[in-house]
């Protein structure tokens, strides 16, 4: 408790930044808290870095990424996708991660939803005859929903690992558990990292020959 | 055409924070001052992609999926909008289309349909403009957002989501419907139509919708004999945004899917308006954030220092002060005091972090897209 009490003294950053203002100077020592939180301690990186057991990075010999790199580059679309690990290692990080430390997917995400919101509604347009009749019913609505776009994910075997905080009570693990909001963003960061990359209609192909087919199952 | 400068148009200022608690403070604060921003909060235009149509008039197949087979039960029943050749005889409606200049092959019928939102009378799903605003905001939700995206490409999603309501919210969409295209809206009663003789097929050319009575006037009581009214009922905003959306679905559906035409038409008539994003932004504890951002990025921690100062004894004093990391000057600010200075000196610093803009960008459904940066994610806590 005598690093605790050093730790509270500890003068807030605001102190550092303006050191040349108020010359000021600090040092800091930090104590990491493993097992079980402790309120006001700070945890040590190695835990919080990690989820269901699964260290944050690339594995040994890729293994963390190598089922979705497999997935993408297995694809026949008209041209071949290929992503850096970072990138990789991006789709499969949630915002919930460690507090946000990591390049995190929501960005990936958001473009993907609008995509994919996009390319299904052109798609139901398509399968009814350039009728209206099937826009904004549920069926037309379930093409973008987290039930599906988890499913997706589960289906290929692409969200085995996913960097994700679960709320469990008391942090326990449970490898079964994958909630549907978190999970969908796998899929929809995929749709997202596609567009990024290699524009609309890369991606259009995607969903409309990879994605919808599954659901369709 | 600032929409900033516009009093109808209200833009949402985003609160960045990375504390917690003080998020949580300024929401609560927030609900109990002006019920505007809650976890619960969804932006106009999302509000307008997710609308659920009514399916009781459908004949859904067994499989949901199967689009081929969904039907629409009351078309034969239903009191059928104009056709084409008596659409052209309505003044308004043939204004309308040279105004903004639309394709010879887009029908007169299907700008009378857009103007016409779901009413007792027309309830029928293809006599109004219920499913055409859907496909329209699922259009123009993906074009701004690419534009965005591409341009704007660290902006917090907070922001975006901001940014894309103020060009394609309900209320900037109905300035640009009233302001901009002249669309009228009908608020005639059946009555006054009678007495003026005007012709029934006149009716047709103005916006046409069961208009949300909120706050009735003093001593007046809201009647209403038909309880499936209030289903029907709209803002006058949400009216006009709707023929808006439905107009560009239009445009879309007869010109064969072509993207090329949707895109030329909204950049002509939406993204031409000018939003100032860097109003948005609005920051809380903004040393915090900015030395999360240098240290996440390996760059030095912020410090600030005293460029220039006159009149310290007087008072009105002014100081100029520079934030630095390392060597790199971030940003430059000038304040009353010094406190004043510094912060604004991380606020600027902040701007240009966020308001980052790649030179010579291409979106993902130009021709020849080779890319774009993708950002890792804001940073908080």
């Amino acid at each position: 408790m005598q690093s605790f009490s050093r730790m509270l003294r500890t003068p807030s950053i605001f102190n550092r930044v303006g050191s040349s203002i108020y010359n000021t100077t600090s040092t800091r020592s930090v104590v990491f808290v493993r097992g079980q939180r402790v309120q006001g301690l700070i945890r040590d990186p190695s835990e919080i870095l990690s989820s269901d057991g699964i260290s944050y990075g690339y594995g040994e010999n890729n293994s963390n990424i190598l089922v979705l790199k497999n997935y993408l580059e297995s694809l026949n679309l008209s041209k071949k996708l290929e992503f850096d690990n970072d990138l990789l290692l991006q789709i499969l990080t949630h915002k919930s991660f460690a507090h946000g430390l990591k390049p995190y997917n929501s960005q990936l995400s958001f473009i993907g939803e609008q995509t994919l919101q996009l390319i299904a509604t052109k798609y139901v347009l398509n399968q009814s005859n350039n009728e209206l009749t099937a826009i904004g019913s549920i069926g037309h609505r379930l093409l973008w929903s987290d039930k599906l776009l988890a499913y997706f994910a589960q289906d290929k075997g692409i969200d085995s690992v996913f960097f994700c905080k679960k709320a469990l009570p008391g942090g326990k693990i449970d490898k079964l558990y994958k909630p549907k909001g978190i999970y969908s963003t796998i899929t929809s960061s995929i749709i997202g990292a596609i567009t990024c990359k290699y524009g609309k209609s890369i991606a259009e192909e995607f969903i409309t020959t990879e994605l919808i087919p599954t659901f369709n199952k | 055409m600032l929409a900033s400068n516009r009093s109808s148009i209200h833009i949402a200022k985003r609160f960045i924070s990375i504390s917690p608690a003080i998020s949580k403070i300024n929401t609560i604060n927030n609900n109990l001052n002006n019920n505007s921003v809650n976890h619960k909060f969804k932006f106009s235009y999302e509000n307008a992609k997710n609308k659920q149509i009514n399916q009781n008039n459908l004949s859904l197949p067994e499989n949901k999926l199967d689009f081929l087979n969904y039907n629409n039960n009351s078309s034969s029943s239903s009191i059928s909008l104009l056709s084409n050749d008596e659409a052209k005889l309505i003044p308004s409606i043939v204004a309308l289309h040279a105004r903004l200049n639309l394709p010879k092959n887009y029908p007169f019928n299907t700008l009378v349909k857009s103007l016409t939102c779901p009413t007792n009378e027309f309830s029928n799903l293809s006599s109004n403009n219920q499913q055409l605003s859907i496909l329209g905001s699922h259009i123009l939700s993906f074009y701004i957002s690419e534009y965005l995206m591409t341009n704007y490409p660290r902006l917090p999603i907070s922001i975006l989501k901001s940014a894309i309501d103020s060009y394609i919210g309900d209320f900037s969409l109905y300035d640009l419907a009233k302001n901009n295209w002249g669309i009228e809206e009908d608020l005639t009663s059946k009555l006054d139509k009678y007495l003026s003789n005007e012709p029934e097929i006149f009716k047709f050319g103005k916006l046409r919708y069961i208009r949300k009575v909120t706050n009735p006037e003093i001593n007046v009581t809201k009647y209403s004999n038909d309880q499936n009214s209030n289903t029907f009922e709209l803002s006058k905003a949400e009216a006009y945004a709707n023929s808006v959306r439905s107009i560009i679905a239009g445009l879309y559906i007869h010109s064969n899917n072509n993207d090329l035409i949707i895109k030329n038409f909204i950049n002509n008539h939406i993204l031409s308006r000018q939003i100032d994003i860097e109003s948005l932004f609005q920051f809380k504890e903004s040393g915090k954030l900015l030395s999360k951002i240098l240290k996440s990025n390996n760059l030095q921690p912020p410090v600030v220092k005293l460029i220039s100062e006159t009149g310290r004894l007087s008072s009105t004093p002014v100081y100029v002060v520079g934030c630095f990391s390392g060597e790199n000057l971030l940003s430059t600010a000038e304040g009353c005091s010094l406190r004043e200075a510094r912060i604004k000196s991380f606020n600027k610093a902040l701007k240009a972090w966020y308001l980052y803009k790649p030179l010579d960008t291409k979106l993902p459904s130009d021709e020849g897209f080779n890319g774009m940066f993708v950002d890792q994610g804001e940073k908080f806590y």
